[in-house]
This record gives structure tokens, sequence and C-alpha cells, in this order.
């Protein structure tokens, strides 16, 4: 409990830290302005959307070789926090297009595939909430998180396959401040995502308890 | 007490997220921003004029709405980010602090029933 705790203390100075390096630190973008700065929160948003993802695949795949519960909770927890810094990425994306781009949204490869990846994986999240903890509704849920899965392949490959005018590879091509604030900002926000993914899959187990100790007592005849 | 220290985390990243990018405006920054793009390389565009573009309009005052524009993106989008991080642990403490206190009932009344049977 005290390693969490210093955990989350960590966490704390790492944002406070990443926001010192996002709006004092790193150098005015020459073309985008201000809103280039969304970027420092957006790519790496986009990256644990996809590590929450990939851990969803494995830990779903570990489900369906192995059947244990531990898995699917695991495969939930993160699918749902991948879920959320997808949301992160939907919310920030446009508010930077309107700035850069001057239209909230293009149909444009990369947007389109992320938007698509992100609508698979909340159908998955509304299947696990309304769908029961069945062993069907798991396994299904397993089946659907394998097959979503590969679309991270697509959105990463969609600008130079498609042309997109989405910024590719910005990291490489930037300024060395850039890039080294950049990855502050996803080694702080991978901290971040981590302790969430610890919480949540929490929930989900004492939830999991929660209804194996009501059927024992319904079975005593409580 | 490990909730409310989450808790405090979670409130500190938000407002200092969101003061911090809404003290962002183009006055304060201009000064900074001006030292800090003599490091960075202007585009090509800005240096030459495009063709197409007409001398006597007078592009300033559209170029300073654009500027403030993006400014209120920027806090707008972080304060939203942090928004969305909130609302998320939110859900999972409440639900976390509901699983806990129907488990301790549910075990307290297991407990007595097999003190009762012996």
């Amino acid at each position: 409990m005290k390693k969490f705790h210093i955990l989350w203390a960590l966490a704390v100075l790492g944002v406070v830290a990443a926001h010192y390096m996002v709006f004092v630190f790193v150098p005015m973008e020459a073309e985008m302005r201000a809103v280039q700065r969304i970027f420092y929160f957006h790519v790496p948003s986009a990256w644990l959307c996809f590590i929450g993802f990939l851990l969803c695949f494995g830990a779903s795949v570990g489900y369906l070789v192995n059947r244990k519960s531990t898995y699917d909770l695991f495969a939930r927890a993160s699918a749902e926090v991948g879920l959320m810094f997808g949301l992160i990425v939907l919310t920030s994306g446009p508010l930077w297009a309107r700035g850069a781009w001057g239209v909230w949204w293009k149909w444009e490869p990369r947007l389109t595939t992320m938007a698509l990846l992100i609508l698979i994986f909340a159908a998955y999240w509304v299947l696990r909430v309304f769908g029961g903890n069945g062993e069907g509704i798991r396994k299904f849920a397993a089946f659907l998180a394998v097959l979503a899965t590969p679309n991270i392949y697509f959105v990463r490959v969609a600008v130079k396959k498609w042309r997109g005018d989405h910024p590719n590879n910005v990291i490489s091509r930037s300024d060395p401040d850039i890039r080294m604030t950049m990855y502050i900002c996803f080694f702080v926000l991978l901290l971040v995502f981590s302790l969430i993914l610890y919480l949540r899959y929490g929930a989900l187990k004492d939830r999991a308890t929660l209804g194996a100790l009501r059927r024992r007592l319904s079975k005593l005849g409580v | 007490m490990l909730r409310n220290h989450v808790w405090l985390a979670i409130s500190l990243c938000a407002v200092l997220s969101f003061g911090w990018a809404m003290a962002q405006t183009p006055a304060n920054v201009e000064a900074s921003a001006a030292k800090q793009m003599a490091e960075t390389k202007p585009p090509q565009s800005a240096k030459q004029p495009s063709a197409y573009s007409n001398p006597k309009v007078d592009t300033s005052k559209s170029d300073a709405a654009l500027e403030e524009l993006r400014y209120k993106h920027l806090w707008i989008a972080y304060g939203l980010i942090w928004l969305i991080v909130f609302l998320f642990m939110l859900r999972t403490y409440k639900v976390g602090r509901e699983n806990r206190d129907t488990l301790d009932t549910l075990k307290n009344r297991l407990l007595k029933l097999e003190q009762k049977d012996g």
C-alpha cells in the first residue's frame, strides 16, 4: 500500500513536470503555434490507447486458452482504460484540427481507422456492461477483442498507405526539445495509465468476489 | 485514506493543467515566444508569401482571431483531458466503494451464519 502511495506521488510530480515542459520549456512551433502543444498529450494518449487494446488482446488470448477469470477481468480492465485514452484522442484531436487545419474533422485515413477502432472497443465495452457475466459473453468478448486489435496496424500505416493528411512520424522529424517533451509526457501518462489500470482491475476483481460470495450465500439459503 | 490521496492527486492535476493552459494567452506568451521562435525555423510559406495573396487585404485581424482560437482550443483540450480522467476515476472509485461495502456486509453475514451453525 505504501508503494502505491509513492507511485501516486510520483505520478503527480510527473504530471507537474510534464505540464512545465509543455507550457514553459518547449519552444513554440512556428507553423501551428499554440495549438501544437495539444500534441504532447494527444500523441502519448494514442499510444496508450493502443497499449490498452494490445493488453486486452493478450489477456483475451490467455482467457481463450486457459479459461481463467483473472485473464477475463484483466482484458476488460485494460480495454476500458484503453478506451478512456481513446476518448482523449478523439476529443483533443478535433480541437487541434480546428486550429491547424481549419476544420473539426476530416474523413482522412488515420482519423477514420482510429474512429473505427475506438467504436469497435466501445461495442466491446457495451457488451461487457450490459451483456451479463456468463461464459458465452466472456468468450464472445474475448473473440471480439482478438478480431478488433489487428486494426491498430491499419491505424499505424494509414497515412503512408492511403496518403493521409494527418501528421506522421512527428517524433523522429522534430526538434530535440519537442522530442524530449513528448517522451516525458508519454512516460508520465504511462504511469497514470498503470495506476488507473491497477485500480480498475481491483474494482472488477472485487465485483467478481462479490458475485461468488452471493452465490455461496444463496446456496446456504440466505 | 488512500482514496483521499488519489482524489487529491487527480484534482491537483486537473487544476494545475487547466490553470497553466488558461495562463497561455497571446499577450503573456508573446515575449517568450519571440525568443523561442528564433530557435525554430519558420515555415517556407511564412518567408515567401503565396502568389495568390493580395497585399491590399489586411490579414492581421484574421491572424489575431486564429491565434486567439488556438489558445482557446489549447486550454479546452487540456481541460477535457483531465475531465475525462477525473470522471473515469470517479466511476471506478464509486464502483470500488460500493463493492467493498457490500462485500463487508455479506462477509459479516456469512461469518454470523457459520458461527450460528457451529
